[in-house]
């Protein structure tokens, strides 16, 4: 008995101790990963990657952290990141990143999807990270930009997307795995923020201008920050913002807080022409009405909310048009509601979706309801 | 009435003496030939006193009290003994003439006669008193204890905010006095036994009669019957001999010093053994959740005390598994932390020589030290020691590098929360060293693994023929009244139904709602 | 062991401790957002094969599986019949190790090499194989508490980053498609209750065994849909069907005030658990047949034996984890026999013999 004892713990602890801890990431032997830059070598066919990471040495107590950056190359993204390792002493840990920067070149050239592959079966890094496209020259310049909360740009780019669709409807979020969706998705449309750099009071900064539009996977063309707004509204994404124009004769805008929207788009399609019915329903705060409007009036109120679901729907139409004349691409995704109405009739018409798409017929309708106009009545 | 109605007379054997005699053989009737075979048992011990008497007012009959000094009240032998035998006027020469010396000349409150020389070695080395006459065959004795003992006080170990202060001592008389003033009920029955060859000491079996269940007491009999050991010292000892699960680090028998608990105790079901020398009480049988369970309890508010309560179990799990759900998520699910606070991890992480798993062995044992050294030391130089020794020994390791502050918040937690349950120091300490070394193995699966083991272990443990888990699978409002959350007393209708059967505890309180005052 | 009194919620929880531990294979399937409609299918064919096993178990009430083996079939059938289900019972054991293992190392500690997790993992199932069905039947009854509170507790926790369209268009896949798909996962998850019968003897007096099927079944069924219903609305069909351990990558998505992020380690905590509780019930069943088999020995002296047949088994089932989600395709025509096959030889006989008894008394 005694024995069979000692033999069966003595196995269990041969198991634990000959073979030693594989896994055991200790956190001085790691070099946390925060933010990925991607750009490419259009001669060589090399990709070359910016890491950045945290500085964990000569980061102070008093909390000012600061981040380091590596370069490496390769011929795959992996292939790349591994040979960073040549640089450094610690091993590089995935699991904490936030943002993926990838250059234009690239989104034009061979599109995004091979570079998202990557990152998702890597179980490293999380689904929730957020991709951008630099439309600087290369993504390294946006990496290597100082932020101005913090030394760590990913978390920034990464805090400025996701809080964006709140505050100015100015861009969007595609984490990882969205973006996965969008492109394998049927009749789904991809598009990515779009990052620059911008001066500010002397120093360089990262600012978030509009979206990028892919038609498949591959970069076709961008949207300024305002048609970007328009464009939430088609897809049902706008949670904030602010609408400012010019009202009717008088020379100066207004300003409209949006304080919550709901977009109910339809789809029907009849020998051969596709109908598109778009409702929006839009709830105002009113911000900043510098002229003599008296709206503690209701007929006031009244009138001005026709103006601004005027201009939303002038606005959207032009959206749409731009779309289908300039782009010539569904870039709203639309045909992915056609599928999930109807999917036999997608499946036939989808090879020349596009086409279709071009000659559809939309038809706007926005409702607005001023629900408040701050603190005070009237000024 | 519940299913334990019956009485529980004749339930065990008659003979309720299990300590083993070494048989010395008895009074022989010859009053020369017992004294000098007495002194020759008790030959080389001054401490015991043979006093000669002369009974009768002639001073004819010869007779000896024997007894030891200082375990005697000696007013008592004085006035009580000695001065009635020396006045006896007429001394009865009929054959039952002890029994008139028992009845009408001496007078004391309690007396027996003897023959078996086991039995007076242990009455006297007790402090009775032996009184051998000339003619008469048996000895008499004498109850006349008098020693020195502490005083009732709180116990140390069980302090609370209010409620009775009363704590057992040494001696089990007072001990059983003091219950016996809490359950004024013929129905509280008290069962002597003598355990230990060489101790003979004394314990009791108390038990209520119409709610303890027979089977438990007729095992508890069983089991006591085949202790076999020559001395019991302390309550540890009968624990340890008649427990069930032997090897397991968590208690199967409950200990209290406190007569509220024993009361408390009794009056659900339970059986409680004193044992003479130690104030230290044992309940059985014993469910898991009295782990977390104090008597303060029912003395204040419930919605405190439900919280009381939840906070000690969550104590029990933070301090065993927080050292190794640190090592795990810092070593190996990394991104488990949010980014900012694994940054600042990772930089007090860097300066430090040692990696984190052999880094929160060490500090672990090193607390123990410290907790040890506390509990030891004399307390003039304790309280600067124990400054010293945590606040500026840890401060001064962080700032030269030598552990990282993390741990030590780590482990300030482990050791804090380790103090809200007292009574499960040592699967505590158990459990968490293999929990560590789980952890610093395998990351989370190994802690997943530790939690299945001590899971299983906790669910398999009985006591005398109870799971001590037993509501692990009902959910009504029964289960948890008195487990997890301390329910309302008006609402404690049905005592505990494991151990009792549901019995009936109270029926008709007045539940704060009466009509003839709205 | 002659217990009988093992109330009837424990061993329903038990039922759905084990229909819940196929959802760990649920990258099996290869219909997208159909997914739950092929689970709750697979619930309604499987049914009759549920009544077959409660009938088995309502005839003989108080015995367990090969109690009802021997004392219906004569001497070499029934030897037989009990090494051939020891036999199947073991390799399940075996594969089943061997998927939870690569789940663990897939997700988390990939450089560990698998007997060593293997090795490990069987610890608390040989401890609680040990134990016997009364602690084992407690012990299910938490497990089953803690899996249906993570499962609400990630429902609510995800209500922000679901969309309901996600599940349209309902049924795009042909239904033979579904069916087919419902009937290998079915295999694994409702298939091998079979085994439950090992233990069935061991329920209280006046409890069915109806009862605790169709309960457990029920429980159990709507549970696992949930679980793939709310995997499919956070991820979308696409995402879920592309991932290994949808479940687990799903839970990674969620992420509410900054406080809730990051949860997915209570998924593979809580995974670790189930599997622990199927595998000890299978060690359990196994060592009880083959203790038959030997003249009613202990059947604790086997446990250990036969955990280093499972260990070996569990090496060698498959290379890696594409023949991990294969070789579900394969299991079902494998498991039919022993899931199908011989338990309804075993009820012709058993009600052959209770007319018969029942036409002589």
């Amino acid at each position: 008995m005694m024995r069979r004892m000692i033999s069966f713990i003595s196995m269990i602890l041969c198991c634990i101790f000959l073979s030693g801890c594989w896994n055991y990431k200790g956190l001085d032997d790691i070099d946390i990963v925060t933010g990925l830059a991607i750009d490419k070598d259009q001669g060589s066919d090399i990709y070359q990657i910016t890491i950045e990471i945290v500085d964990t040495q000569t980061s102070g107590r008093e909390g000012e952290i600061s981040a380091k950056y590596i370069d490496a190359e390769g011929r795959t993204i992996f292939d790349a990141i591994r040979n960073s390792k040549k640089k450094l002493i610690n091993k590089l840990y995935g699991g904490n990143m936030q943002t993926l920067i990838i250059s234009k070149e690239i989104a034009e050239a061979e599109g995004v999807s091979i570079i998202i592959e990557e990152l998702l079966r890597d179980g490293e890094p999380r689904e929730t990270i957020s991709i951008v496209i630099s439309e600087e020259e290369t993504a390294k310049e946006i990496l290597l930009t100082d932020g101005i909360d913090s030394n760590i740009i990913s978390y920034e780019i990464h805090e400025m997307i996701t809080e964006d669709n709140k505050v100015t409807a100015s861009t969007v979020d595609m984490p990882l795995y969205q973006t996965y969706n969008s492109i394998k998705g049927n009749g789904k449309a991809l598009v990515l923020p779009v990052v620059r750099r911008i001066n500010n009071i002397n120093k360089n900064v990262v600012e978030g201008n509009g979206i990028a539009l892919f038609k498949d996977d591959y970069l076709h063309g961008f949207l300024s920050p305002r048609d970007t707004m328009y464009y939430l509204f088609i897809v049902d994404r706008v949670r904030g913002g602010v609408i400012s124009f010019p009202i009717g004769d008088l020379d100066e805008s207004i300003s409209m807080e949006i304080k919550d929207s709901k977009t109910d788009t339809k789809i029907s399609s009849n020998q051969n022409k596709i109908y598109v019915d778009i409702n929006v329903k839009v709830k105002l705060n009113i911000m900043e009405v510098k002229s003599q409007l008296n709206i503690s009036n209701v007929d006031e109120r009244d009138k001005l909310e026709t103006q601004t679901e005027e201009y939303i729907e002038k606005h959207i139409t032009e959206l749409f048009e731009k779309a289908q004349s300039e782009y010539e691409i569904d870039i709203f995704g639309s045909g992915n509601l056609l599928y999930k109405k109807d999917p036999d009739l997608w499946r036939k018409i989808e090879t020349h979706w596009d086409e279709l798409f071009q000659s559809a017929v939309i038809k706007v309708k926005v409702e607005a309801d001023i629900i408040s106009s701050g603190v005070l009545k009237n000024y | 009435m519940g299913r334990f109605n019956k009485s529980n007379k004749n339930n065990g054997q008659e003979n309720m003496d299990f300590s083993s005699p070494e048989n010395l053989g008895t009074l022989s009737g010859n009053y020369e030939e017992d004294i000098k075979w007495l002194k020759e048992i008790f030959k080389d011990d001054d401490s015991i006193v043979f006093r000669r008497l002369n009974i009768g007012v002639d001073g004819s009959i010869n007779a000896s009290l024997i007894f030891f000094d200082g375990l005697v009240d000696s007013a008592i032998i004085d006035n009580n003994i000695i001065k009635p035998l020396t006045e006896l006027e007429q001394i009865p020469k009929e054959k039952s003439a002890e029994d008139i010396f028992l009845s009408k000349v001496v007078q004391i409150d309690s007396v027996k006669k003897v023959k078996d020389l086991d039995e007076i070695i242990q009455e006297i080395t007790y402090g009775d008193t032996l009184l051998v006459i000339d003619g008469i065959g048996e000895g008499l004795l004498f109850s006349t204890k008098n020693f020195e003992s502490r005083s009732i006080s709180e116990p140390e170990g069980e302090k609370i905010l209010s409620g009775p202060r009363e704590g057992f001592t040494e001696v089990i008389i007072t001990n059983l006095s003091l219950v016996r003033r809490k359950l004024r009920t013929n129905k509280l029955k008290m069962k002597y036994f003598k355990l230990g060859k060489e101790t003979n000491t004394q314990i009791c079996v108390a038990y209520l009669d119409n709610i303890a269940a027979p089977k438990t007491l007729k095992e508890l009999y069983r089991r006591l019957g085949q202790i076999d050991i020559d001395g019991i010292l302390d309550a540890n000892y009968i624990n340890e001999l008649i427990r069930d699960n032997p090897w397991s680090p968590f208690r199967s028998i409950g200990y209290t010093e406190r007569p509220d608990v024993v009361s408390a105790k009794l009056l659900e079901g339970r059986i409680a053994i004193f044992v003479d020398g130690t104030p230290v009480v044992l309940t059985l049988p014993y469910l898991f959740i009295e782990n977390f369970q104090s008597n303060e309890d029912y003395y204040l508010s419930f919605y405190y005390t439900s919280f009381s309560r939840i906070l000690r179990i969550l104590g029990f799990f933070l301090t065993t598994l927080v050292p190794a759900i640190y090592i795990a998520v810092t070593a190996f699910h990394q991104e488990m932390l949010p980014a900012p606070l694994l940054i600042s991890v990772a930089i007090e992480r860097q300066k430090v020589p040692l990696p984190a798993a052999v880094e929160a062995f060490i500090m672990l044992i090193v607390f123990e030290i410290l907790k040890e050294t506390a509990l030891r030391m004399q307390t003039n130089v304790g309280q600067a020691l124990s400054i010293v020794g945590a606040l500026v020994l840890g401060q001064a390791a962080v700032e030269a590098n030598l552990v990282a502050a993390p741990m030590i918040i780590v482990i300030a937690i482990t050791g804090i929360t380790s103090i809200l349950v007292p009574r499960m120091n040592a699967p505590i300490f158990l459990i968490r060293f293999i929990m560590l070394i789980l952890a610093s193995f395998l990351g989370f699966f190994g802690v997943t693994i530790g939690f299945a083991l001590m899971l299983t272990h906790i669910l398999s443990l009985k006591s005398f023929g109870n799971w001590q888990l037993a509501s692990a699978s009902k959910l009504n409002y029964q289960t948890i009244k008195d487990t997890i959350i301390r329910g309302p007393w008006y609402r404690m209708i049905l005592r505990p139904r494991q151990l009792t059967g549901n019995a009936v505890r109270q029926k008709n309180t007045w539940r704060g709602h009466d009509e003839t005052y709205d | 062991m002659d217990t009988n009194n093992i109330s009837s919620r424990n061993l329903t929880s038990l039922l759905v401790v084990v229909i819940l531990c196929g959802s760990l294979v649920n990258g099996a399937f290869t219909i997208a957002q159909d997914t739950w409609i092929a689970v709750l299918l697979m619930g309604i064919l499987f049914l009759p094969e549920i009544l077959i096993y409660s009938r088995i178990c309502a005839l003989f009430p108080g015995k367990n599986l090969y109690d009802i083996i021997y004392s219906i079939f004569g001497r070499t059938s029934r030897f037989i019949l009990t090494l051939l289900m020891t036999l199947y019972v073991t390799v399940v054991t075996g594969l089943q190790l061997r998927n939870f293992v690569e789940f663990t190392a897939v997700i988390s500690l990939q450089d560990t090499p698998r007997v060593v997790l293997m090795v490990l993992l069987l610890l608390p199932v040989l401890y609680l194989a040990k134990e016997g069905i009364q602690v084992m039947a407690r012990w299910s009854f938490i497990v089953c508490a803690i899996i249906v509170l993570n499962i609400a507790l990630t429902i609510l926790l995800s209500l922000n980053i679901i969309e309901v369209s996600h599940i349209l268009p309902v049924m795009d896949h042909s239904f033979l498609d579904i069916a087919s798909n419902s009937f290998t996962v079915g295999t694994i998850t409702l298939g091998e209750l079979v085994m439950m019968m090992a233990v069935m003897g061991h329920l209280n007096k006046g409890e069915s065994p109806y009862k605790v099927y169709l309960w457990g079944v029920l429980v159990g069924i709507c549970l696992f849909a949930l679980i793939i219903l709310r995997n499919i609305l956070i991820l979308g069909p696409d995402m879920e069907e592309a991932a290994k351990f949808s479940t687990y990558m799903a839970v990674r998505v969620i992420d509410i005030g900054k406080f809730f992020e990051r949860i997915e380690s209570s998924i593979s905590f809580i995974y670790v658990l189930l599997g622990i509780t199927k595998m000890s019930l299978f060690m359990l069943a196994s060592a009880t047949g083959l203790s038959k088999i030997f003249k009613d020995m202990d059947y604790r002296k086997l446990l250990l034996p036969i955990s280093v047949i499972v260990v070996g088994i569990g090496t060698v089932v498959f290379k890696n984890v594409f023949e991990m989600f294969e070789l579900a395709w394969v299991y079902r025509y494998y498991a039919l026999p022993f899931q199908l096959l011989i338990p309804i030889i075993i009820w012709i006989k058993a009600e052959i013999k209770k007319s018969y008894s029942m036409k002589n008394n």
